[in-house]
């Protein structure tokens, strides 16, 4: 339905479906997200995308381009 | 900039209670710190590889019903404060790094609920989730959590959620519900009739689920549990047994379940941060979620032209959030315009009312839930706090969940104790509704020092 779009994630470019959350996006790629409530609450699932730190994966959508930065964010 | 009426969550009581308000001419703003409205039930996903269901299809429209009622929606915007005033409410906003006030004479709070997790062993392991975070993942994205999914709770979005999944393919070891719903409907027959009465579409969605996973072969459990999970990286199994009417496991009933992801959820909490910033008073309702807003009929919160609405006020579901949120709607037009409020659909109020108490009755947590954690299990999920340093703090005479927040640091991460502190009112007394102070939502603190 929405087209593949590139993103990277900790140095790595990497496909993901258009429309995603970037957890899902990392979970389908079999990475580790810290995925726990999947709604936003938990903030288990933060990373720093884009430069901003503590990015709820969960809650945010991949974007073309975007910069995704796992682990190290204790927020 | 201000507005008559603001409207926080955009679910189902925020989009009815906003488009109730600007039909009748009231400028109002609805905020929500999702990118896109409709809320948990009414979900609208970016992109689905799944045609709409029926309930994202009603969503829609009544998303369009707000913007078509001249409803300004400002999506990825959190209130991070609040403070309420004499002549209305001021709410400090935050949209990623851009922060922004907005005055408004009334306001409606509908802020839904979020899913009750209780700790047990080995709840941290990457492969446990809430049975929403699963259902989003999979319903949303497409993506399973696993190749064989265990579901253990309680609540009908469990069985609902583990009924989708088998839908699309994906294996359900078993779904083990804690409470057995037809033994306890039959304590309370004339609840449960009355509860059931005009409730066909809930009824067949149900029995639905339970006919798909009997045709998966996925067993249905009732007064079934799961006490830990098992595995050194990840999920690899769980114990699980047979739990007796507080939900306690019935000793000498444990067995291994090999499966590699865990879907946990016991109902749903009310989302009443915003509610107790601005200091709304408070109740204990156990059935219905926890600490709720004291509301009029009109739900008219204690705050003057504060009005709360949907499951923020006690877990009722989407049906009877709608009607909340038409009473919120009328309420604030009628407390700006000095007018009569317009009539409410109370024979629809009713018949949802008599479902939530019978919700309530089913499937309020029991005593055992609190029992599952061992002295090491984590607690708080963000501070890394053990049960034992829970206890120790109670032991030590913190009675309150507020003296175990300010002992401990349970519940003083970023979840702002959101996951943790339903489980620590079991561990502690109650006590006062536990404090919520701003910000709500982390704020990068350069963008609250540049606004002075």
């Amino acid at each position: 339905m929405s087209a593949t779009v590139r993103i990277e994630v900790d140095g790595r470019e990497m496909p993901a479906r258009g429309g995603a959350s970037v957890a899902a996006a990392l979970l389908a790629t079999g990475l580790p997200a810290g995925l726990f409530c999947g709604i936003g609450v938990c903030h288990g699932c933060t990373a720093t995308v884009d430069g901003v730190p503590g990015v709820r994966t969960c809650v945010t959508t991949v974007a073309p381009g975007m910069r995704v930065r796992t682990g190290g964010d204790s927020s | 900039m201000s507005c008559d009426v603001a409207v926080v969550g955009a679910g189902a009581a925020g989009l009815r209670a906003a488009t109730v308000a600007a039909r009748a001419g009231l400028s109002t703003v609805l905020v929500d710190s999702y990118e896109r409205a409709g809320g948990q039930f009414y979900r609208q996903p970016a992109s689905t590889p799944y045609p709409p269901s029926p309930t994202q299809v009603e969503g829609r429209e009544l998303i369009e019903a707000a913007y078509a009622a001249g409803v300004e929606v400002r999506t990825g915007t959190s209130v991070w404060d609040a403070a309420a005033r004499p002549d209305g409410v001021t709410l400090w906003l935050t949209a990623g790094d851009r922060l922004s006030t907005l005055e408004c004479r009334t306001l409606v709070v509908a802020t839904g609920a979020h899913e009750r997790v209780a700790p047990f062993p080995g709840w941290t392991l990457p492969g446990v989730h809430t049975a929403g975070a699963v259902q989003a993942l999979h319903k949303g994205h497409g993506v399973p959590v696993g190749e064989r999914v265990l579901f253990a709770g309680s609540g009908p979005l469990l069985l609902v959620a583990a009924a989708g999944l088998v839908e699309t393919g994906t294996r359900v070891v078993e779904v083990l519900e804690a409470t057995r719903p037809v033994r306890a409907g039959a304590r309370h027959p004339w609840a449960t009739a009355a509860g059931l009465w005009r409730q066909g579409e809930r009824l067949r969605e149900g029995l639905g689920g339970a006919v798909r996973l009997r045709r998966a072969g996925t067993p249905l459990r009732t007064g079934w549990g799961s006490v830990r999970a098992l595995g050194g990286d990840r999920v690899e199994g769980a114990v699980v047994s047979r739990v007796d009417r507080d939900w306690r496991p019935v000793a000498g009933t444990e067995r291994t379940v090999s499966c590699d992801a865990i879907a946990t959820h016991y109902s749903l909490v009310p989302a009443t941060e915003l509610l107790r910033l601005l200091g709304a008073r408070m109740a204990h309702r156990p059935e219905l979620g926890g600490w709720v807003p004291t509301v009029a009929a009109s739900m008219a919160t204690s705050l003057p032209g504060v009005f709360a609405a949907g499951d923020c006020t006690g877990i009722g579901g989407a049906g009877l959030s709608l009607v909340e949120g038409e009473l919120a709607g009328l309420g604030a037009v009628a407390y700006v315009t000095g007018r009569e409020p317009g009539r409410a659909p109370l024979a629809t109020l009713r018949r949802e009312r008599r479902f939530q108490r019978l919700y309530g009755t089913l499937f309020t947590p029991q005593p055992g839930l609190a029992e599952l954690a061992t002295p090491e299990t984590v607690v708080c999920r963000c501070e890394r706090v053990t049960r034992a340093t829970v206890d120790a703090a109670v032991a030590a005479g913190a009675r309150t969940v507020q003296s175990v927040k300010a002992v401990t640091r349970c519940g003083m991460g970023p979840c702002q104790g959101r996951i943790c502190l339903p489980a620590i009112t079991r561990l502690a007394d109650a006590g006062p509704p536990p404090e919520a102070r701003a910000p709500l939502e982390p704020v990068p603190f350069e963008a609250v020092a540049s606004c002075g």
